[in-house]
């Protein structure tokens, strides 16, 4: 069993000995502490993570399609191929966060931070994407940028 | 139906206040929602602080101090990897234009 403490009191306990692969789709994770985590294709997806604390998570291949993501912390995460379509990561924190082959496509990234955060091969057909800042983020010719948007003006380095 | 909450009341009612959060933004939309319950009698949930920093419930803080009925305060703590980012809640009330 694993008890997943939120900062708002609220418990969350899983029957599983790991969290990696876990299916943990439409969850309450509202202010989860999740820092450090090894969430590793884990489904998160429909789930509330608002304001979730996920500075170190691994969320490698993982899956948060739908998930509320407003003002969740990922800085330093790893977040490799993980799948965030349709998402609502609304001033989130990515900064330093390995997004390697992402796929952020019809994400709301509103005011999202992904300074010096790694892009190179992910999907950034994100909405809103003008209003988040990339400053030092580094990316490749395989990353995925919406039709006319330049992310070198936006302080993106391309590597 | 009574008149919604605007960004300038919000503003208004947060001028010179000192408490603190690590958010990064609060949503108008949940601020209005939740003075719409405090107008309708209804008593929010009690807020978690550490010290002056707000760790859960920005959006009932700024809504009670709007509406004139301050919620109950429980003691919280901090993630200490949030330390680097407190700021004066005054500072980052924005506008979440798309979170309904």
């Amino acid at each position: 069993m694993i008890i997943i403490h939120c900062q708002t009191g609220h418990d969350v306990k899983i029957n599983s000995n790991t969290l990696e692969n876990a299916m943990l789709d439409g969850l309450d994770l509202h202010r989860a502490l999740l820092e450090c985590f090894n969430l590793t294709g884990a489904s998160l997806r429909k789930a509330n993570l608002r304001s979730a604390l996920m500075r170190q998570v691994i969320l490698v291949k993982a899956d948060l399609t739908a998930s509320a993501l407003m003002t969740a912390d990922f800085r330093l995460a790893d977040l490799r191929n993980c799948k965030f379509n349709q998402s609502t990561p609304i001033f989130a924190d990515f900064c330093q966060a390995n997004l390697q082959n992402a796929d952020m496509a019809q994400a709301d990234v509103g005011g999202a931070v992904f300074n010096y955060s790694n892009l190179k091969g992910a999907i950034m057909l994100c909405n809103r994407l003008e209003e988040a800042s990339l400053e030092g983020a580094i990316f490749d010719n395989k990353t995925i940028w919406p039709e006319n948007y330049d992310p070198e003006r936006q302080g993106a380095i391309r590597f | 139906m009574a008149q919604k909450i605007t960004q300038a009341q919000i503003l208004s009612a947060l001028k010179g206040d000192s408490t603190q959060t690590t958010q990064n933004a609060v949503s108008l939309p949940a601020i209005q929602r939740y003075v719409a319950r405090l107008n309708a009698g209804k008593k929010a949930p009690p807020i978690k602080m550490d010290g002056k920093v707000i760790v859960d419930g920005n959006h009932r803080y700024i809504a009670g101090l709007v509406q004139g009925t301050r919620p109950d305060i429980q003691a919280g703590t901090m993630a200490p990897s949030k330390a680097s980012q407190i700021k004066l809640l005054r500072e980052i009330f924005r506008r979440f234009s798309r979170l309904g």
